[in-house]
């Protein structure tokens, strides 16, 4: 049913999103324009985090994700790396607790498990809505922040080397689910929290962000051809 | 002589009277029918026999439907993403206020994912992916899957569609479930409350994404009610003109089916004014140019309007409502029922003093008898075959003309007691200095040779005949609401099929059940060129009791035969032990309630169900207690439908229904079979005619008794001549012209048959008469074919066009065989001197 739709495609696609346009935003641009002090230049903020976003082509990190959840004794860690590049997709390799590497395309959503192979488990519901998710990320990057605003409303303080975003849920459908994002960062994306409606949490860290513009040969399969 | 005359007179008042009160009773009753609710029938659907032998598919069909027929569509596009969303909220709120829709959905109010969880989570236990089921089956080490299925559900960083919280479904096998339920299936957003597509669209000269907002209606009553029809059109154009004054840029597209019935039925009203108006002028004019009466023309018009009225009310009587299509036919019979007031008239009009009307009306009474025998048995002839509005058309027909029939022989008369005041001469002598020209040209043994000729000119294009019985080329839809219609579909993004598979089964698991071996079989395509690219079936949002009841004890005897291994894993990957205890004693407990299994009326009764519900039929069959249910793939191509028929073949209870194709294929199987009939009804006309013809005797100079076979036919021969070879003659112009055949071209052969002959009938009954002025009868068939060419030529020229294939043959079969109508003649010594 249709009215479903909007509401799983950004649940499906929103740790991806979120982490996507978080990373590729954390690429350091030496000279940001000396606005630096602007505390309610939030829009102008946001749009220049865009646009700079626009010369970025790709961004290799470590992540630690810290998950807070109602049905768990203790939050639960797990750490990996990711490769995120703005014409192709996104690679999300877990090293703890268990291996697994994710990899997300317009083409859709597919699972390498711990022998190489690909599987897709997810439903056509859910890919659909991720490629259709990655597509919109590529217009937000591109500059184009309508797809963004359309759901979020988006708060920006600080300045350009120590900014922080939040973003709330301007949709009753995708409030239904989600509390609230926020992120923060300097010259990369350090932190980025997700709030869920029903309590728990995911938070995530990055180190260790460097500017690629290739992938690795291994990884240009995984991709795909482009 | 003074008594006589008084009788006749009183004869003649009593007749009158009669008639009069046949008439009134006529008028009345159709006047209460249509003051009524409308008797009229616009649905052109209904013109389709029921191709299904089988019922079930059968209300299957109609079911469907119906669930999609009373939606209305509406998009409201723009560049503007805000114009286009405050113009949906405007145009819903007008339409809603119109009151020409029971409801109006623009602004949608936000859903409860949860409720879709919510209905399948008591039973989780036996809802299974068939990839889980086989990992947890086929797992060689289900403590390591286990922990493995764990882990990928907490660490994942996608999370499908609908998600299950993770105390109620730690393993994530629900939300896997509900990941493949077929409900997302369209390009459509939830964006403000509003149902929106964005797409890369052209508009107005400028390229860029286009906002469409979907606003959905549905209608109060039947989309083939004309006051509904009304009403919806008045409110989005009054809708539309205040938008186009608010938002310029906005444009808005429209479907339903309430707008493909409005349009055929103003189009078939127009055509019925059209026609029935130009016929009536042309006839008028036709008749006052030869005939130069007035009275003449009134008379004529008298006898046709009985007509047409007492076939309205017969129709009406036994049909209980009346078709369009009938209508437009109807209007172009004006002018075959005219036809035997002409012949009368003619008679009047060459009797000159001594006038009797009886007399004259004895006298034309074996020409109208032998025509009116010839029409009926064309028409006869469509009664045969099933198609609701043709045997609409035959009782409509058949009435009117044997009530003109009946006006001409016993009204007429009493309305023409007098003997007529001028006569044509001129005209009368022209025509038969024309017809003895042309007589001898084509007449007596001639005839022989022209039959020959036209043969050999006929053969070729009758082997360049071709035939598509397609009923897309039948019924013809508006091409502008097509245009809207599909680009509503691209905006939505579905793909309706108009075809389907039908299941059905003595109980509703066994219907389940055999969904659910379809689908199997249809996943089993997925991969192939066959494949249909995916499906919705009941089976997916409820499967099966046995389904389930496997599923239940694959976990009981995989997952829960060990429940203190599985507490441990719980434990192990963090969970709480009050949240593992918790859903292990829920499995525990739907275990011992096994009858707490997930049924077919619980999922109608979830209220987010309702776009779905036609997929289930339920009982259709109180008698027999048959189950059905519907399974609609997503796209049927002709490259993969042969797979997906055998399929249905391969599956018990399954059948694979395509009406559009059925109806086709009827029509295919009744074009062949009507090249039979027709030749059926051409031997039948040929005996009628001989043994009407036969009782010529030939001229004296043989011994009168003694009269050769050969003799006797000839008469009958030669009048069924004329209309043998119009027959032929249009089946070869057919041919030549490239126009492929169907079904109604051959019915229309019929007719043909059934029409044609009557003008050789009239010409030679004319000669065959005592006094008879040759003139007066040429010049009569010649009046009687112009008017029945005006008005079925006018049918030629229609929109619908199965009325246009009707309407050109059987105009082209009517002028040749009026053309080669004096072959029918009998020969100069035979005539009566």
């Amino acid at each position: 049913m249709a009215m479903t739709n909007s509401g799983m495609r950004w649940l499906n696609g929103l740790r991806a999103c979120a982490f996507s346009f978080a990373v590729a935003s954390a690429l350091s641009v030496p000279a940001w324009p000396a606005c630096a002090a602007s505390t309610d230049g939030n829009p102008a903020l946001v749009s220049q985090v865009a646009s700079h976003l626009a010369q970025a082509k790709g961004v290799r990190a470590q992540f630690t994700q810290r998950q807070t959840l109602a049905a768990m004794k203790q939050p639960l860690v797990s750490t990996g790396s990711l490769l995120f590049l703005r014409e192709r997709g996104v690679i999300w390799r877990i090293d703890t607790p268990y291996k697994a590497t994710y990899v997300i395309t317009d083409a859709g959503v597919a699972e390498i498990n711990a022998n190489g192979q690909r599987v897709t488990t997810h439903s056509a519901q859910g890919t659909r809505g991720v490629a259709q998710v990655s597509k919109m990320m590529r217009a937000m990057l591109g500059g184009d922040l309508s797809a963004l605003y359309s759901q979020f409303d988006v708060q920006a303080e600080g300045s350009a080397a120590h900014w922080r975003l939040q973003l709330t849920p301007n949709q009753p459908q995708l409030a239904q689910s989600i509390k609230g994002l926020q992120m923060s960062g300097g010259d990369f994306l350090q932190s980025l929290r997700i709030a869920l409606a029903n309590g728990d949490t995911t938070q995530l860290e990055f180190s260790k962000s460097e500017a690629v513009s290739e992938p690795a040969v291994a990884e240009r399969s995984l991709l795909g051809a482009p | 002589m003074d008594l006589l005359q008084h009788r006749s007179a009183k004869t003649a008042w009593g007749m009158r009277a009669a008639w009069l009160l046949l008439a009134l009773v006529a008028v009345l009753y159709c006047g209460w029918r249509f003051s009524g609710p409308s008797p009229l029938q616009t649905n052109l659907l209904a013109l389709l026999p029921a191709t299904e032998a089988d019922p079930v598919a059968e209300k299957a069909v109609d079911t469907l439907a119906s669930a999609l027929g009373d939606r209305t569509v509406f998009l409201v596009t723009s560049h503007d993403d805000a114009h286009a969303k405050a113009a949906a909220k405007q145009l819903g709120a007008s339409l809603q206020k119109s009151g020409a829709f029971a409801s109006v959905t623009a602004e949608v109010p936000p859903f409860d994912l949860s409720q879709i969880a919510a209905l399948y989570l008591p039973y989780r236990f036996g809802l299974l992916t068939p990839a889980d089921r086989a990992a947890i089956a086929g797992s060689k080490a289900p403590d390591a899957v286990l922990r493995d299925v764990l882990a990928q559900r907490i660490y994942s960083p996608l999370r499908g569609g609908l998600t299950t919280s993770l105390a109620d479904d730690p393993f994530g096998w629900l939300e896997h479930w509900l990941g493949n339920l077929p409900l997302a299936t369209s390009n459509l957003e939830l964006e403000d409350g509003l149902l929106v597509s964005h797409q890369d669209a052209h508009q107005d000269g400028h390229q860029g994404t286009a906002t469409s907002v979907l606003i959905v209606a549905t209608l109060p009553g039947s989309a083939y009610e004309t006051k509904t029809q009304h009403a919806v059109l008045a409110a989005l154009s009054r809708g539309e003109r205040s938008l186009k004054q608010a938002f310029p840029d906005v444009s808005v597209a429209r479907t339903g089916a309430v707008f493909y019935a409005e349009s055929a039925r103003s189009a078939s009203e127009r055509e019925v004014h059209l026609i029935g108006l130009a016929s009536l002028v042309g006839i008028a004019l036709l008749m006052m140019w030869v005939f130069r009466s007035p009275r003449l023309l009134l008379l004529g018009f008298v006898s046709t309007a009985l007509g047409i009225v007492c076939a309205l009310a017969v129709t009406l009587l036994v049909f209980g409502k009346l078709h369009l299509l009938t209508l437009v036919f109807g209007a172009s019979l004006i002018g075959e029922a005219v036809d035997y007031s002409i012949q009368y008239f003619v008679v009047y009009l060459g009797a000159g003093r001594n006038w009797d009307a009886r007399r004259g009306a004895r006298a034309v009474r074996p020409a109208l008898s032998v025509a009116l025998a010839t029409s009926l048995l064309g028409y006869a002839i469509l009664t045969w075959v099933p198609f609701p509005a043709l045997k609409q058309i035959a009782c409509f027909a058949m009435a009117g003309i044997v009530t003109a029939f009946a006006s001409v022989m016993w009204l007429l008369p009493a309305l023409l007691p007098h003997a007529p005041k001028r006569s044509p001469r001129r005209l009368f002598e022209r025509s038969a200095r024309l017809l003895r020209v042309w007589h001898r040209l084509i007449g007596g043994k001639r005839a022989w040779i022209v039959a020959v000729l036209l043969l050999i000119v006929a053969i070729p294009g009758w082997l360049r005949l071709t035939s598509d019985d397609d009923v897309h080329l039948l019924i013809q839809r508006d091409p502008s609401l097509v245009a809207q219609e599909d680009k509503v579909r691209n905006a939505v993004g579905i793909d309706n099929s108009a075809q389907f598979f039908v299941v059905r089964g003595e109980t509703p698991e066994l219907v389940l059940e055999r969904a659910e071996a379809l689908g199997a079989k249809l996943d089993a395509l997925g991969g192939t060129s066959n494949g249909v690219g995916g499906y919705q079936s009941v089976a997916q949002f409820v499967p099966s009791a046995q389904q389930q009841n496997k599923d239940r004890a694959l976990l009981a005897q995989h997952v829960f035969d060990d429940t203190a291994a599985l507490r441990a894993t719980l434990l192990q990957a963090g969970f709480k032990d009050e949240v593992a205890d918790a859903w292990i004693a829920a499995e525990k407990n739907a275990q011992t309630k096994p009858q707490a299994l997930m049924t077919v009326d619980q999922w109608l009764a979830a209220p987010w169900s309702q776009p779905y519900r036609h997929l289930w039929l339920g009982q259709v069959d109180t008698a027999t207690k048959v189950y059905a249910a519907v399974v609609i793939p997503q796209g049927v191509t002709p490259r993969n439908e042969a797979a997906l028929i055998a399929t249905a073949r391969s599956v018990p209870g399954v059948a694979f229904v395509d009406k559009a194709a059925s109806v086709s294929k009827l029509f295919g199987a009744y074009r062949v079979d009507s090249g039979w009939w027709l030749g059926g009804a051409l031997t039948l006309v040929l005996i009628l005619l001989i043994v009407r013809y036969a009782r010529q005797q030939p001229h004296s100079g043989h011994a009168a008794k003694e009269a050769p076979l050969a003799h006797r036919v000839r008469g009958g021969i030669a009048v069924t001549l004329p209309v043998l070879l119009a027959v032929g003659v249009t089946l070869a112009v057919f041919g030549y012209a490239r126009v492929p055949l169907n079904l109604f071209n051959w019915l229309a052969l019929m007719l043909v048959l059934g029409v044609g002959a009557n003008y050789a009938v009239f010409l030679r009954e004319g000669c065959m008469r005592a006094d008879s002025d040759l003139g007066a009868v040429w010049t009569g068939v010649l009046l009687s074919a112009a008017t029945t060419l005006l008005s079925f030529g006018m049918l030629g020229m229609s929109a619908m066009p199965a009325l246009k294939s009707f309407g050109a043959t059987l105009a082209l079969g009517i002028a040749v065989s009026v053309l080669l109508a004096p072959i029918g003649m009998p020969s100069e010594s035979r005539r009566a001197a």
